[in-house]
């Protein structure tokens, strides 16, 4: 659902005050966290959609990294897992399902978790995911409330996955950009996350269905600071650009354009395609944090030591708070 | 004769592929899509402009009507997913004939180059002294190791690979045998041979 819808709905929606809740629904992060005692607080997340590459097993290594992926942007490690099912039995051969699960556990044993159970429903439409908890020391939080002027942020995987899979259902992306764009959204961000927190990171979140731009946005408010993007220095799946052009754009791109129409502005040179990629709603997106200017050598290099290719996309500043602003290069 | 596609109900990206289909099936002329959603109607006007055609649009109540028109003689440009059935056939380890030292150099530039281009074959079928190029102690090994990487099939003529006793040195791509071979090369959109 569209960002601009939620926040409507979820205004006439009791909301629950707590003193152990430390991260609730009102700064819109990736995942509730709820302190248990000094040591420990619990971290708890669920996310699930529909089949958006052909191959069952992919598809379920692709939504188990993606729902995991909020327990990593919290700075927590995932403990148990259980499985949200949806699937027409009678219509499709069973196999299938059986290929999801064990894509879904396989990625679930990777992260070093264990799934615990499921529910099922019966639907037309497939549709899988997991609901996942996980654990954080309170000290080691990361949430999308902490960036400060001065730092610079650090993006771990590529933008354009929706872009793609829009492709891919119209049978017109090409090879490189399938074989790219699935292998890494099936990555867990589990190795971005060991790094942002051995480096002491305190503010990040995940970048995936309000886009490079929403989730920023999200972080800005958040952080009452605001956040500039330097266009060319942004990873793109390959042919991801041509296809946006070519008006391969999911309607969640266009959902968070209209939402973000007053926060963001764009320098005049950076042209539509450009901006759908930004806004493009991300599967199992990589990880957007910030560190100290200065430091973002060496956290580029221990990232490339762990296997993640990231790079440096922008910075915090202290004005206008609130907002995002995109620019075509750095400027010094 | 003005053709019609009615998108309405459609989700995306469906509207635009029948957009695409109904131009390339009508040659010239005129066509009218219409949608039903703003979402459907900017994805099929980004397309026709991708074409180098014009769009324009008519609000009719809810519905939106994409007035595209296609002159004669204008070419459709490639779209991306199709440059992908490509096959292409490298029956010799050498590059052209003539000198055999130069035919070993210009495979490798030619490799090399392959490798890092923009647009690249669904798939690579080496035969005869070709499969060389895929076998341990083969000065292109990382070419096509990139290559595949980059989602390019590489395979390798069984018959071949037994023939030069490399079965076991492959290093890069599948073994395949002469039926894949012929329908590779039946199901490619265009083929390349060297």
């Amino acid at each position: 659902m569209g960002p601009g819808t939620l926040a409507k709905i979820l205004e006439q929606v009791p909301q629950m005050p707590s003193d152990r809740l430390l991260v609730g629904p009102e700064t819109s992060d990736d995942a509730g966290v709820y302190l248990l005692d000094q040591e420990r607080a619990l971290i708890q997340t669920i996310d699930f959609f529909t089949p958006i590459v052909d191959d069952p097993y992919l598809f379920g290594q692709i939504a188990a990294a993606n729902a995991l992926s909020d327990v990593y942007a919290m700075g927590g490690m995932p403990l148990t897992a259980m499985n949200v099912v949806c699937f027409p039995s009678r219509k499709l051969d069973l196999g299938i399902l059986r290929e999801i699960l064990r894509g879904g556990a396989d990625k679930v044993l990777e992260a070093g978790a264990v799934v615990v159970g499921g529910h099922t429903v019966e639907d037309p439409e497939p549709k899988y995911g997991l609901a996942v908890t996980g654990i954080v020391h309170p000290d080691k939080l990361m949430t999308n409330a902490r960036a400060q002027p001065g730092e610079v942020l650090i993006l771990t995987k590529p933008l354009g996955s929706g872009i793609i899979s829009t492709a891919i259902k119209a049978g017109m992306a090409g090879p490189e950009a399938v074989q790219t764009a699935t292998a890494a959204m099936a990555a867990l961000n589990r190795a971005a996350a060991e790094v942002a927190l051995k480096l002491g990171v305190r503010s990040c979140t995940d970048v995936t269905g309000f886009g490079l731009l929403g989730h920023a946005a999200e972080m800005a408010l958040a952080s009452g600071a605001g956040l500039r993007f330097w266009l060319e220095a942004i990873p793109v799946y390959p042919q991801a650009l041509e296809l946006a052009a070519m008006g391969l754009v999911p309607g969640g791109a266009y959902a968070n354009r209209s939402f973000l129409a007053d926060r963001v502005s764009f320098a005049g040179d950076v042209n539509e395609a450009e901006q759908d990629l930004l806004f493009d709603p991300q599967t199992s997106g990589g990880l957007l944090f910030t560190v100290p200017a200065g430091r973002e050598e060496e956290c580029l290099n221990r990232l490339r030591e762990r296997g993640v290719l990231a790079a440096v996309v922008g910075e915090v500043v202290a004005e206008p708070a609130g907002r995002i602003e995109v620019v075509r290069v750095r400027r010094s | 004769m003005e053709r019609i596609v009615d998108a309405r109900g459609l989700a995306c990206p469906q509207p635009l592929l029948s957009t695409k289909r109904a131009l390339e099936e009508m040659g010239e002329g005129s066509l009218i899509t219409i949608v039903d959603n703003e979402t459907a109607r900017d994805n099929v006007v980004k397309f026709v402009q991708s074409q180098g055609l014009r769009a324009e649009v008519e609000q009719k109540g809810s519905d939106y009507y994409i007035h595209i028109r296609r002159s004669e003689g204008t070419e459709l440009r490639r779209a991306i997913g199709s440059m992908s059935e490509e096959v292409m056939v490298i029956s010799s380890a050498l590059l052209g004939s003539g000198d055999e030292e130069l035919g070993r150099v210009l495979m490798q530039s030619f490799l090399g180059t392959l490798a890092q281009a923009e647009s690249l074959p669904k798939k690579i079928l080496l035969i005869n002294s070709g499969v060389k190029l895929a076998c341990e102690g083969s000065p292109v090994l990382d070419s096509l190791m990139t290559l595949e990487q980059r989602g390019v099939e590489i395979a390798a003529c069984g018959t071949c690979l037994d023939y030069y006793n490399l079965l076991e040195r492959l290093r890069v791509g599948s073994i395949t045998n002469m039926y894949s071979v012929v329908s590779a090369l039946a199901e490619a959109e265009k083929v390349i041979n060297f």
